[in-house]
């Protein structure tokens, strides 16, 4: 009867839980699945320059949301489920916007295929 | 003391512009900021030339409010309302659009110690349309190396024969060079400029050439969403050639003026809020010409 109801108790407990638990586990999931990629330009140094970046990398399609950092040179873009900025239209923006790239990194990709990728550009 | 106003003899105001004419409008007058050539352009110091671009496709407008004072034989305070409409074609070609509303104040002794003739005129200033090239730039980590060359017509649609004059009437065209080094922590900037001043109602002013020197330094390191301040000194100079009317050069008229000129931005985005004041350390005009008390620039810029 006892492990019966350490059994129940288990249960119950488990039961109330686990929506809890796979929520959780679905956020993190979803974190990890935004798919963001990092552009270290060369030359920025003031906020109009930064402003000219983002108006510029915020055209390219498939991109959500931009976040540029002065201090480190770096512009994050997060793009829209699936879609793909191809380094070319990045470049291309930068270049626009009166700057270099210096780096392009990708949070969905191996440095294997980022390497591949470079070597096809 | 007694004052002549306006209702005056029409022969004596006559006189007293063609007097007024050559100092006024002539000489070294650019140092004084009362007819401003290219001074203006994005994220340059405040009275000098920079080769910054706007971008690809990109929109500045900027509105710029302009003070002068000179004393001397004639004692003269100018106001100004610019405004700038600037276009990137390219990353590095910009073309500049400078449109002013100028008003001038001029007050004149007859003698010494006796009856002051004051004058005042509001209205349009010439036009001054710019192109930028950014010729060569490099790169170093957030450091940018960069140089352009500029050149300009300025197109006189201000009233030139009123008195005291809005503008020269002449058609003058602008030709300069400027190099800088943009960091995170500081800037610097050299910059030339040449005024061909073209000739109108039989006189030509002399040309002008502008020398100018900048640094920046920022207090501490700028962010996009913060303002960012930058502290500026400037050193200006402008030499003037003489003025020449119906052929024959003027003796007051052309010189040297240099300045030193502290002044700030203060940038949040794509807005910026720029000031200096342009204090002469050195006056060598030739003859009897008022001399440049302060010329003050406060701006507001904004780019789309």
């Amino acid at each position: 009867m006892k492990a019966f109801g350490t059994t129940l108790l288990l249960a119950f407990a488990f039961g109330a839980t686990a929506p809890a638990l796979s929520a959780q586990q679905e956020s993190a999931v979803q974190e990890d699945s935004t798919r963001q990629i990092e552009v270290t330009i060369l030359g920025m140094s003031c906020p109009f320059c930064a402003y000219g970046v983002e108006q510029k990398l915020k055209r390219i399609e498939g991109v959500e949301d931009i976040e540029v950092v002065l201090e480190t040179g770096i512009a994050t873009l997060t793009l829209r489920d699936d879609a793909d900025a191809p380094n070319e239209r990045i470049i291309e923006a930068v270049k626009d916007a009166g700057f270099e790239v210096a780096k392009i990194a990708r949070n969905y990709e191996s440095e294997y295929t980022a390497f591949e990728r470079a070597t096809d550009t | 003391m007694r004052q002549i106003r306006r209702n005056s003899g029409r022969s004596l105001i006559l006189s007293a512009a063609l007097v007024a004419l050559v100092p006024t409008t002539g000489g070294a007058q650019g140092a004084s900021g009362s007819s401003r050539g290219p001074d203006q352009l994005r994220h340059n110091p405040i009275f000098g030339l920079g080769p910054q671009t706007i971008w690809r496709g990109g929109v500045g407008v900027a509105l710029e409010g302009q003070f002068t004072q000179r004393t001397g034989a004639l004692e003269e305070r100018g106001r100004g309302l610019h405004g700038e409409l600037i276009y990137g074609i390219t990353q590095d070609v910009n073309l500049a659009l400078a449109f002013p509303l100028v008003q001038r104040r001029t007050r004149r002794g007859l003698v010494p110690g006796g009856a002051q003739i004051d004058r005042d005129a509001t209205g349009l200033g010439d036009a001054v349309i710019r192109a930028k090239w950014r010729f060569f730039h490099s790169f170093s980590g957030r450091t940018q190396y960069h140089a352009a060359v500029i050149g300009g017509v300025k197109v006189p649609l201000a009233e030139a024969s009123g008195d005291p004059p809005l503008g020269s009437g002449s058609t003058d065209f602008l030709a300069g060079a400027t190099v800088s080094r943009d960091g995170l922590r500081s800037y610097l900037w050299l910059s030339g400029l040449v005024r061909v001043n073209g000739e109108a109602f039989g006189r030509q002013l002399g040309n002008e050439y502008r020398y100018d020197a900048a640094v920046g330094v920022r207090p501490w390191i700028p962010t996009f969403r913060g303002i960012d301040p930058l502290l500026l000194v400037e050193f200006n100079g402008v030499t003037a050639a003489r003025a020449v009317v119906d052929g024959v050069a003027q003796s007051a008229s052309g010189g040297t003026i240099l300045a030193v000129s502290p002044g700030f931005w203060l940038t949040y985005r794509n807005w910026a809020l720029k000031g200096g004041i342009k204090l002469p350390v050195l006056h060598r005009l030739r003859g009897n010409q008022p001399e440049l008390d302060y010329a003050v620039i406060l701006s507001i810029e904004t780019h789309m």
